[in-house]
């Protein structure tokens, strides 16, 4: 018995002191890491242990730990909602098309961008693409208004004047989801080509040079040296999209929202405000947060694994 | 100049018409923004939509300035802009160094140990009570600290520092330099043009939050700008039928454009300043020659 | 080269932080000062209270809160009750967020200010707030204050759990504003029945009642909320015509609930919504209609001819407006309510009293008296109300020949902007002080004493609460909502009513609604 509790513990210790000598080797790059790990564990783990409310019937009073328990409750009512099936649609197809269009719309700016060589042009360009981003969706549903109104809205008032039938942007369901998708788009393609023109200023010249001394055409510089250059980023931005594929953007849908077009934008989130937040269920909105998390978990472990076959993977 | 193709010459065409439109697709709005906020209200419902107006009035800013305490707001966004982007950029890259190292032995689990925390979130209240329990209620630093540093940036520089060659740092450790060394002298001079996009994002971020405030703050003179700002734009909706206060000759809504130029214009004036760390290949050139 | 560049970056960075931190140090240097002024006063009497005040009350929320010494409201509470008044004004939109996680944090503000009933019973549920009958007994005045009505509305499970939070003003808000030139020009009558009502409309709408040859003119406007209510922006009014009106709206009669949205006089409401925009006579901008003054802009612009607005827009500011818009006046004038086939004459019916203030759970015996002393102030002091209801004496108002004058509306647009926050304090104002409205145009008076007679009695269904456990409700009004604007507009045939409330009563369990508002109305004595 005893020698063989010796003989555990030789190589344990061997272990021990494998770890220490690593820690050691590596040492200033674990000190160089221990605030970030510190923080991430005090502001993000510690109030983690609130996703208990998801499975509780939260009483405001009680607080966190004294509310009682309500099993999963909270996810069935969710589920069980008259509108489930179509918030769920809703989101999931209004999530992908933004994914689809406005992942890649700053992308193909970035790229265009790339061909331009008048400096002062390409920054004005820059510029002017990266203003709407901070007009928030009150002033941009206002413009739209505007802009789109049955009545004296600017765009109807021209079809009138050229006896055409106006059009019910705003109210047709039909033209919801492309209204939020285009504007969603128009707002962030400046702000969203930043990262990816950062990623092309890191491209090596001399890769374009050498392609070009080979007679390289424009389409293959940009496929053999362009895109490989940004790939890395792209890939990352995807897998990190990802993550929220069941956030459809609840402050645009807020104001986009009516009583006619909601059969076909009405999502988690916006269901979510009413009948949770609005009505003081915090524990149901809680469980709808972490019905979403685990969902866009999954979807991030999956991506992560199929990227590393292209070496793009975040760990 | 590198003589152009005709090929090449329409492919430029295209280019150049395809940015000028979509420039004039973002800045037209902005620019009715910008009318609309020195025009007088009885011409915008006149005219339906203003882009240059047929009389100018400065009486929306004045009321901005005056009545909504905009100047204390100031001192606070650029507070928590300024001192915030710093720290944040500093943690941040810190934290990124090491991680971008694939022979560190326990990458992987604290990557997936930040980036988890991107998805799950203990919500509102629980943070609310992790904050409070620190003391950190009502003190301006509650607007920095407990976002410090941001997974979604954390990752993305990470990434970056991973594609630098991996041959410029080893040269230079040879040379005995440390890890600290290479980092501050070979790994951020290569990484200019995305040190500056995350500081943009970090700044940006810092100057659009108004939730962390209005959550964490209760003292009203240490709101920032966008607390107002969202206050001024809200207010009309909102606003008692019982008020007798509003009935001005300035429209609300082109003092709501007013709040919204006052608010956005200096941090749109910090882009064009970074964009030159965003030229081609500079640094990677200056560094090999 | 780059390295020296860098490093005076970061220099310059670091420099820029120590100077701005030093910046901060001197804002929380300020703040001791001020609390230990503030502490030294308070040890002066050993009974100064620190009373924390939820204000989401204010009558304007975007106002700053200005310093203690130009605040004289709050000076006045403070020194008559020994107190130390801590005022909170939420920020727009997030006020529920911010109570929320005060209370959860521990912190209840000692007075909060509810917007309604459902609120004050939710958070009473919660237990978060005190019970205040065995204390109201011990404030005559305050319960003389405010009608029998407005306490009932306070009672929740047979205790009184909050005291109203101001006066609701009735027959103002939702007058029926008509275009008495295009009558006269059209050669037609003020209308007094719904017929005659559509009548008008469609001429409006058809005849070029503005003679500019153009086909831009139309009968009417009406909107609906952010939530697809369709409550407020005018549609109701016309749907009271026939005795019925959009969610919530629940009538007691013969000891039985009748929920008026469902009711079979709904449809002929709906058929008659139904027909004006088959008529073209509602203007399409309607659909955009989601706050009041996107409607008060069609009022200025003057392009349709009969519109439920509040009858302050005939004040002279507003006329003003008008002028400086369209060139022109245009002669708006307030009608009665049309009466409708069951007889039913309605602008609006009474407001129920939602507001309400209500204090904490954890305040103590002493405090609560304290807190209910200052509102017995706040609400029936004399000599303290023009301060509260007007604002500051020599410039909002003044004794003239021995009477108070409400100088407000003298007021240049400066002073009026720089004291914005008297606003936070208005709510001891009397719903029926004409000092306070104090109207330049006699036709607002004329308006707003005529329609009085029009403002019916309170519907009983205010009182309700929401059911927790009804998990379907924000569903079911969605739904309820979506109808009804379906069959007013036509996506959805009248043909097809019966199917709605087949639906409402399988998918959304109408049913358990139903038997809960029998219950609660029993409960609460309203049926027998």
């Amino acid at each position: 018995m005893q020698a063989r509790l010796a003989a555990d513990a030789i190589p344990r210790s061997k272990k021990r002191n494998s770890w220490i000598r690593t820690i050691q080797k590596y040492k200033v790059m674990y000190i160089l890491l221990f605030p970030a790990l510190l923080y991430f564990a005090i502001f993000k783990y510690i109030p983690m242990a609130g996703i208990i409310i998801a499975f509780k019937n939260y009483n405001l009073a009680l607080g966190l730990w004294d509310s009682p328990w309500v099993g999963l409750k909270n996810f069935t009512d969710f589920i069980n909602g008259v509108y489930f099936w179509d918030i769920m649609r809703n989101t999931i197809i209004i999530s992908l098309y933004k994914l689809l269009f406005g992942f890649s719309a700053p992308i193909v700016l970035a790229l265009l961008l790339n061909e331009v060589y008048t400096q002062w042009f390409k920054k004005i360009v820059q510029t002017i693409t990266y203003l709407p981003h901070f007009l928030s969706w009150v002033i941009v549903y206002g413009l739209m208004v505007a802009l789109l109104a049955p009545g004296d809205g600017l765009f109807n008032m021209i079809l009138k004047e050229s006896g055409v039938q106006p059009i019910s942007f705003l109210t047709e369901p039909a033209w919801g989801r492309l209204l939020v998708i285009s504007s969603e788009i128009w707002k962030d393609i400046g702000w969203g080509a930043i990262l990816y023109l950062a990623a092309l200023a890191g491209i090596d010249p001399s890769l374009y040079e050498a392609a070009r001394m080979d007679g390289a055409s424009k389409w293959r510089q940009l496929w053999h040296v362009t895109l490989p250059g940004i790939r890395g980023v792209i890939i990352l931005m995807l897998i990190l999209k990802l993550s929220h594929i069941l956030d459809a953007g609840f402050d645009q849908i807020f104001m986009f929202a009516n009583s006619f077009n909601q059969e076909k934008i009405d999502i988690i989130d916006t269901w979510v405000y009413r009948e949770g937040l609005e009505r003081l269920k915090i524990g149901l909105a809680t469980a709808v947060g972490l019905f979403k998390a685990v969902i866009g978990f999954i979807l991030v472990l999956a991506a992560n694994k199929i990227a590393k076959k292209f070496d793009g993977q975040i760990w | 100049m590198i003589k152009l193709t005709i090929g090449e010459k329409v492919w430029q065409a295209a280019v150049y018409t395809i940015l000028i439109l979509l420039s004039l697709l973002c800045l037209l709005p902005f620019l009715y923004v910008v009318a609309v906020s020195v025009t007088p209200e009885s011409e915008v419902l006149r005219r339906g939509i203003v882009i240059l107006p047929e009389t100018f009035t400065f009486a929306a800013y004045k009321e901005v300035f005056i009545s909504h305490g905009i100047g204390q707001a100031y001192k606070i966004t650029l507070f928590r802009t300024i001192v915030g982007t710093a720290l944040n950029v500093l943690f941040t890259v810190l934290a990124a160094y090491p991680l971008s190292k694939k022979y560190l032995p326990g990458r992987s689990p604290f990557l997936i140990f930040i980036v988890f925390t991107m998805m799950f979130s203990g919500g509102l209240i629980p943070t609310y009570l992790l904050v409070r329990s620190m003391g950190l209620l009502n003190s301006p630093w509650v607007l920095i600290i407990p976002h410090l540093i941001s997974a979604f940036n954390l990752v993305i520089i990470k990434g970056f520092f991973e594609q630098l060659p991996a041959e410029i740092e080893e040269s230079s450790r040879v040379d005995g330099a440390s890890e600290l060394q290479s980092l501050w002298r070979i790994i951020l001079p290569l990484s200019m043009p995305v040190l500056a996009t995350i500081s943009l994002f970090y700044a940006v971020g810092h100057w659009n939050s108004y939730f962390d405030a209005i959550v964490y703050l209760n003292d009203s003179s240490l709101m920032p700008l966008q607390v107002v700002l969202r206050n001024i734009l809200l207010n009309v909706a909102t606003q008692s039928a019982d008020s007798m206060a509003n009935s001005g000759a300035v429209s609300q809504f082109a003092v709501q454009m007013a709040a919204v130029v006052v608010t956005t214009v200096p941090i749109l004036i910090v882009y064009p300043f970074m964009q030159k760390h965003f030229t081609k290949g500079v640094l990677l050139g200056s560094i090999k020659g | 080269m780059q390295r020296k560049k860098i490093s005076l970056l970061v220099l310059t960075a670091i420099v820029g932080l120590g100077t701005l931190l030093a910046g901060c140090g001197d804002q929380e240097e300020v703040k001791p000062t001020a609390s230990n002024s503030s502490q030294s006063e308070a040890s002066k009497s050993a009974n100064k209270m620190k009373i924390t005040m939820f204000n989401q009350g204010t009558f304007n929320a975007a106002a700053p809160i200005p310093p203690r010494e130009e605040d004289i409201q709050r000076q006045m509470l403070e020194k008559e009750l020994d107190i130390d008044l801590d005022m909170m004004i939420p920020q727009a939109g997030q006020s529920t967020t911010k109570l929320n996680t005060l209370i959860a944090g521990g912190d209840i503000p000692d007075l909060i200010f509810l917007k309604s009933r459902a609120d004050l019973a939710q958070y009473y549920d919660q237990g978060v707030l005190a019970d205040l009958t065995p204390y109201l007994a011990q404030f005559p005045e305050l319960q003389k204050r405010f009608s029998s009505d407005s306490w009932e509305a306070m009672s929740y499970q047979g205790k009184t759990i909050g005291v109203p939070g101001y006066d609701n003003v009735n027959g103002m808000s939702r007058s029926f504003f008509i275009r008495n030139d295009w009558l006269t020009k059209l050669n037609m009558k003020v209308p007094t029945t719904p017929d005659e009502l559509f009548e008008v409309m469609k001429a409006f709408t058809e005849k070029d009642p503005d003679g500019n040859g153009k086909n831009d003119t139309y009968g009417f406007i009406g909107g609906m909320n952010k939530e697809g209510n369709l409550q407020t922006y005018g549609f109701d009014s016309l749907m009271w015509m026939f005795g019925v009106n959009p969610p919530s709206a629940i009538e007691v009669k013969d000891n039985q609930p009748i929920f008026l949205f469902i009711d079979p006089k709904m449809k002929e409401a709906l058929a008659y919504i139904h027909k004006m925009m088959e008529a073209n006579v509602v203007d399409p901008d309607w659909v955009t209609m989601n706050t009041p003054d996107l409607l008060d802009q069609k009022l200025f612009k003057g392009k349709v001819g009969f519109m439920i607005r509040d009858a302050r827009r005939l004040e002279p500011d507003y006329q003003q407006k008008m002028k400086e818009i369209s060139g022109e006046v245009p002669e708006w004038i307030v009608i009665p309510p049309m009466k409708g086939p069951y007889g039913d004459q309605i602008v609006e019916r009474k407001s129920f009293q939602g507001n309400s203030w209500a204090i904490s759970a954890k305040a103590d015996k002493d405090k609560i008296i304290r807190i209910l002393s200052m509102l017995n102030y706040l609400f029936t002091d004399k000599e303290a109300y023009p301060y509260f209801a007007y604002g500051i004496k020599g410039i909002h108002w003044d004794v003239v020949d021995g009477k108070i004058k409400n100088k407000t509306s003298e007021l240049s647009k400066e002073m009026k902007e720089k004291y914005l926050w008297v606003d936070h304090y208005r709510m001891p104002r009397r719903g029926d002080d004409a000092e306070y409205f104090s109207f330049q145009n006699p036709k607002t008076t004329e308006a707003f004493t005529n329609n009085q007679q029009y403002v019916g009695p309170t519907l009983p269904g205010n009182l309700l609460t929401a059911d927790p456990s009804d998990t379907l409700a924000a569903d079911r009004t969605r739904y309820i909502n979506e109808s009804l604007v379906k069959f007013m507009t036509g996506k959805e045939p009248l043909s097809n009513w019966d199917n709605f409330l087949q639906t409402l009563d399988t998918k959304f369990d109408m049913q358990t609604y139903k038997e809960t508002a029998i219950k609660q109305f029993k409960e609460a004595g309203i049926i027998k």
